[in-house]
């Protein structure tokens, strides 16, 4: 199943063959979509149970989506599939918070 | 993505970093134990993957992981360093090197699997970004500890924290750790607020009114805290405790090493810290890293280095530096020639004082492309272990002038000939064991290898006290396959030279290591093509000395000018050892070349006018300049020989890189250009015509 092509920079797709819900950001996602991005992460967690963010298509990341990212994989409720997109690698690098980027599959 | 330019950075320094490993690696084979070697190689491994992770080269990242694992087993005392792992180890680098050069490795083809370390093996906290700007500014290094604290709702400003770290990046090496302690979790988030903080350990040659500067809008919603980490550290004297050691020890209460292992037992105040809860992991990484930073420079200044840093510039931005300062030279020379005729002193002066600063200009970028050898030994370390445990010797490497510097485009090129000739040392000179013990010597080899300056050359010979070469056997095998006569007898020096004959090898059985015959040939190409040369010199049951003869730079050469009607040629003068003046006819008209006496031998005599179909006749009087090469003499006849002179070479234009007879041009004082003939291959053109 191909990402929503809706024109949001975040969508729920279904994942393949029945794996988890994948979260696809694409394009520059920032802080005017963050509050949308976690109730849409809450949101797929409690129904699915797992969620996967697909960072690749994204290409630039603000700080407040980083953040939001780190809380989701730290607690848990979001892995990140590879490969990861560049822009959320390079906000990581920029702001010290590299080491979530790898916590994702344990 | 992630640009070109950066690609090209992280390849070059993982490049540069497995060098750096292969060499401690091979260290650990006699010192299995070395703690500082395990953890130097191990930081290596964890940059390696921490930045391959990071640029996405993900299969780099899971290889290295993995021989992080591994020396994380070393280290902690549950593995030995014997020699399976250093082979294995050696094995795994050369695996590493060509999954750089793999495209598959490359984030772009990337289709591996992921092979995230757990978050317990996950590389290192911090983040480490941006060049050191001092080296552009000149300016000492400093080391600063940088504390932000941002309020909740920053970002409700229009503040971005990126932006604010990105600045401070771009004043130097900034090492970032953030602090995650305070974030909530994904339920309790507002997502509009900042809930971390950070420390950033900044090394730069800004002052603390510019990093000041970064946050001067942002300073009601930013807390941050600027200081400088001292200058002085004393790493002999270390924390406390190890004072308290060293009064101990001083009064006799216990021996040096009881301290030492007393203190290797003793868990460390960061752990003890992190078991009582009262520090979290990101703070203790960027106390650790303050730490090490402030050493670093402590080192650095000791070292005297402290004034300096540096920054990596690709190869072809130096060739063009090094290009453009030729044609401030050649500039600066025909200015010196225009106001020589006129008298107008202060002209002159200008023009002298320009002379004066070019020159210095040309001796600074030449320095640039200078380099250490000590890599290369690196390579050839491996090279005498490798080779030796394929052929079941014992062989002990033994390297001296590693610091000797030469150009970087030479020591590249010098790789594979040195390599090839230690090996060759290896597998032909030094014997088995049991053969050295019955002629009564020690049962391991010694190959050497020396770099040493001489004059406007470096010597790098590669000696080893093997049985030496076998002059019979040498003219034996030469004669069998038509290299020398019959009856023809050669000097000690004519015999050694036999060995660069092309497809020459006295080896009984070729070996996989060696014994084809292919490679002296190669080695002596090579090295010619760098305009060295090579010498040999033996002795039976004593051993072996390959001495090459290297130019510094191949960007500046002495060289002899001749003329040809208007047109002007270059000859390297190192290799020139007789000008005459030639008052009778020796080519006849309408040919190229001719074979004739000099004094009592007979050479192959070039015209330079007939080869390059110059017009109008020949002077009366002609010139000629006899080169000798490793593997040929040849005597070119021009019309005058100008002088000697340091030119700039400048590579021919593709265009004329087919043409063959030159192999690059150069600019002359006047303005004119002149071609840079290829002697090898004019001496070739010799020997066909005649």
């Amino acid at each position: 199943m191909g990402a929503d092509t809706s024109g949001s920079p975040v969508a729920l797709v279904e994942g393949p063959c029945g794996g988890p819900v994948r979260l696809v950001l694409s394009g520059s996602v920032d802080v005017r979509v963050a509050a949308q991005l976690k109730a849409m992460i809450l949101e797929a967690v409690a129904e699915q149970g797992e969620v996967e963010a697909d960072t690749s298509q994204a290409t630039e990341v603000d700080y407040a989506v980083l953040q939001l990212l780190v809380a989701a994989v730290r607690d848990s409720l979001v892995t990140l599939a590879r490969p990861l997109g560049t822009a959320v690698v390079a906000a990581a690098a920029t702001a010290g918070l590299v080491r979530f980027l790898e916590a994702d599959d344990t | 993505m992630m640009s070109p330019q950066s690609s090209r950075l992280f390849l070059e320094e993982t490049a540069e970093i497995l060098g750096e490993i292969e060499v401690l690696v091979l260290r650990l084979e006699d010192n299995p134990d070395d703690r500082d070697t395990l953890d130097q190689v191990f930081r290596g491994l964890h940059t390696i993957k921490g930045s391959s992770s990071m640029f996405g080269f993900d299969r780099i990242a899971e290889y290295a992981h993995g021989l992080e694992t591994l020396f994380d087993e070393l280290r902690s005392g549950a593995r030995r360093a014997d020699s399976g792992v250093v082979t294995r180890t050696l094995e795994a680098v050369d695996t590493l090197r060509s999954l750089l050069d793999d495209p598959a490795g490359s984030p772009a083809g990337d289709g591996a699997p992921s092979g995230a370390p757990s978050p317990s093996e996950a590389p290192a906290h911090g983040s480490s970004r941006g060049d050191v700007p001092a080296a552009a500014t000149g300016a000492p290094l400093s080391v600063f500890r940088i504390q932000i604290e941002p309020t909740a709702d920053l970002m409700r400003s229009g503040t971005q924290p990126l932006r604010l770290l990105e600045e401070l990046q771009s004043l130097g090496e900034a090492r970032v750790f953030a602090h995650t302690d305070k974030l909530p979790g994904l339920g309790n988030l507002d997502p509009e607020q900042i809930h971390v903080s950070w420390t950033v350990l900044l090394t730069t040659g800004a002052d603390e009114n510019a990093i000041r500067d970064v946050f001067i809008f942002v300073e009601d919603s930013c807390r941050v805290a600027v200081e400088e980490l001292p200058a002085e550290f004393d790493p002999s004297e270390g924390p406390d405790y190890r004072r308290l050691g060293k009064i101990l020890v001083e009064r006799g209460d216990l021996s040096a090493a009881q301290v030492e292992q007393l203190l290797a037992g003793r868990p460390r105040l960061g752990e003890l810290a992190m078991r009582a809860g009262l520090v979290d992991e990101s703070r203790l990484e960027a106390a650790l890293t303050e730490q090490r930073l402030v050493r670093d420079k402590a080192a650095r200044d000791a070292a005297g280095a402290g004034d300096s840093s540096s920054i990596r510039v690709s190869g072809s931005k130096l060739d063009e530096l090094v290009n453009l300062v030729g044609e401030l030279v050649t500039l600066q020379s025909r200015l010196g020639n225009a106001v020589a005729d006129r008298e107008e002193p202060e002209l002159v002066t200008i023009a002298e004082q320009l002379e004066y600063l070019g020159a210095a200009l040309r001796e600074s970028a030449m320095s640039m492309r200078m380099v250490e050898v000590r890599e290369l030994f690196g390579a050839v370390r491996r090279s005498v272990r490798d080779t030796a445990l394929a052929v079941g010797k014992e062989v002990r490497f033994e390297a001296e002038g590693a610091e000797t510097e030469l150009d970087k485009g030479i020591v590249d090129r010098l790789r594979d000939p040195i390599v090839h000739i230690v090996r060759n040392s290896v597998d032909h000179g030094i014997e088995l064991p049991s053969v050295r013990e019955s002629r009564g010597k020690d049962p391991e080899g010694v190959v050497r290898i020396t770099a040493e300056y001489a004059g406007s050359d470096v010597v790098i010979s590669v000696e080893d006290d093997g049985g030496g070469l076998d002059e019979a056997k040498i003219l034996e095998k030469a004669r069998r396959v038509g290299l020398v006569g019959g009856t023809e007898t050669l000097s000690r020096h004519s015999i050694y030279a036999l060995i660069f004959e092309p497809g020459f090898s006295t080896a009984d059985q070729a070996t996989t290591v060696s014994g084809r015959g292919v490679g002296m040939d190669v080695v002596r190409r090579n090295v010619e093509a760098l305009s060295g040369s090579i010498d040999v010199a033996s002795e039976a049951g004593k051993g072996t000395t390959i001495r090459l003869r290297i130019p510094l730079t191949l960007a500046i050469i002495d060289a002899l000018v001749l003329r040809v009607e208007d047109e002007n040629y270059i000859v390297h003068a190192d290799v020139v050892t007789e000008c005459r003046i030639q008052r009778e006819r020796i080519i006849p008209p309408g040919r190229t070349a001719a074979l004739a006496r000099l004094e009592d031998e007979t050479l192959p005599f070039v015209s330079l006018r007939s080869l390059f179909c110059v017009p109008g006749p020949a002077p009366e009087i002609e010139n000629t300049v006899v080169a000798r090469l490793a593997g040929s003499t040849v005597a070119i006849v021009v019309d005058e020989i100008l002088g000697r002179r340091q030119v700039v070479v400048k590579p021919l234009d593709e265009a004329f890189r087919d043409i063959g007879d030159f192999s690059g041009s150069t600019i002359l004082g006047d303005g004119s250009v002149a071609l840079i003939l290829d002697l090898d291959r004019i001496a070739g053109i010799a020997s066909a015509a005649e």
